[in-house]
């Protein structure tokens, strides 16, 4: 088999410099939060719609069901970001670093996400519908559910993730490598055009595709 | 220490996720900083 390039996501690398530390931020819907620390903070039920958090560092925050809809986080580091509910709806990923996530049900539908990385952790169900990703690399995370339907993803990588249901439906997928990642299982086969498999995860996926195209297996 | 799994997650998290899944914006009022224009739908 002739070898496949796939163009892997551009990610630019995060760095910070002369951070403020603020133990007690006023969290503020529609703020600019610039060049901030928070470490271990609770931004717990807050109203931050359309924030702008830029150069920012969280260590160890809580956004448990804090209203993020419409914020941007550009330039920015975020370590162990907790929330059992993400509600992140329409939010603007540029340049961010996410390490060790645990999110229990994040909404994130209809984002725009460009050089992110989001590096281990554990999600339980991810609803990115009708978002925009370029050049995202999610790798070694377990996520349970993954909702990409409608998504447009361009320079897509998920490495050594285990996931459990990948949704595709409607999606339009241009260089998304899905090598090395294991699924349970996948709706919308037709959304997969454009991804890169393997040779392992083709045979895995076999019974799925041939039920798709409506070949009996006998 | 060891993360729940899926058949272990509270039972009010089961409900924001059933609640949020397959949810998209439709019906939503659009903020002003998304769209550069007044709040419509």
């Amino acid at each position: 088999m002739a070898a496949v390039k796939v163009a892997a996501p551009k990610i630019s690398p995060v760095r910070l410099e002369e951070l403020r530390d603020d133990d007690a931020p006023d969290f503020q819907r529609g703020e600019r939060y610039d060049g901030v620390r928070l470490t271990r903070v609770s931004a717990d039920g807050e109203e931050l719609s359309g924030a702008d958090f830029i150069e920012c560092e969280f260590n160890g925050v809580s956004f448990n069901e804090a209203q993020l809809r419409g914020a941007t986080f550009r330039e920015c580091i975020l370590a162990e970001p907790y929330a059992p509910v993400f509600m992140a709806a329409r939010t603007s990923w540029q340049d961010v670093e996410i390490t060790n996530p645990r999110w229990g049900s994040a909404e994130l539908y209809e984002g725009t996400w460009r050089s992110v990385r989001i590096e281990g952790g554990k999600l339980d169900y991810v609803n990115l519908r009708g978002s925009k990703l370029m050049d995202l690399q999610i790798s070694d995370c377990i996520i349970n559910e993954l909702d990409l339907g409608g998504c447009t993803g361009t320079r897509l990588s998920l490495k050594n993730c285990t996931i459990g249901t990948l949704d595709v439906s409607g999606a339009k997928l241009k260089d998304v490598d899905l090598r090395t990642s294991e699924f349970r299982g996948i709706n919308g086969l037709a959304g997969l055009a454009g991804a890169v498999i393997d040779d392992y995860q083709l045979s895995l996926m076999a019974p799925l595709l041939a039920g798709h195209m409506g070949i009996r297996v006998v | 220490m060891e993360q729940p799994t899926a058949m272990e997650l509270p039972t009010t998290l089961t409900q924001h996720i059933n609640a949020a899944r397959g949810k998209n914006c439709l019906g939503m009022p659009v903020l002003p900083k998304e769209t550069g224009k007044a709040a419509s739908l």
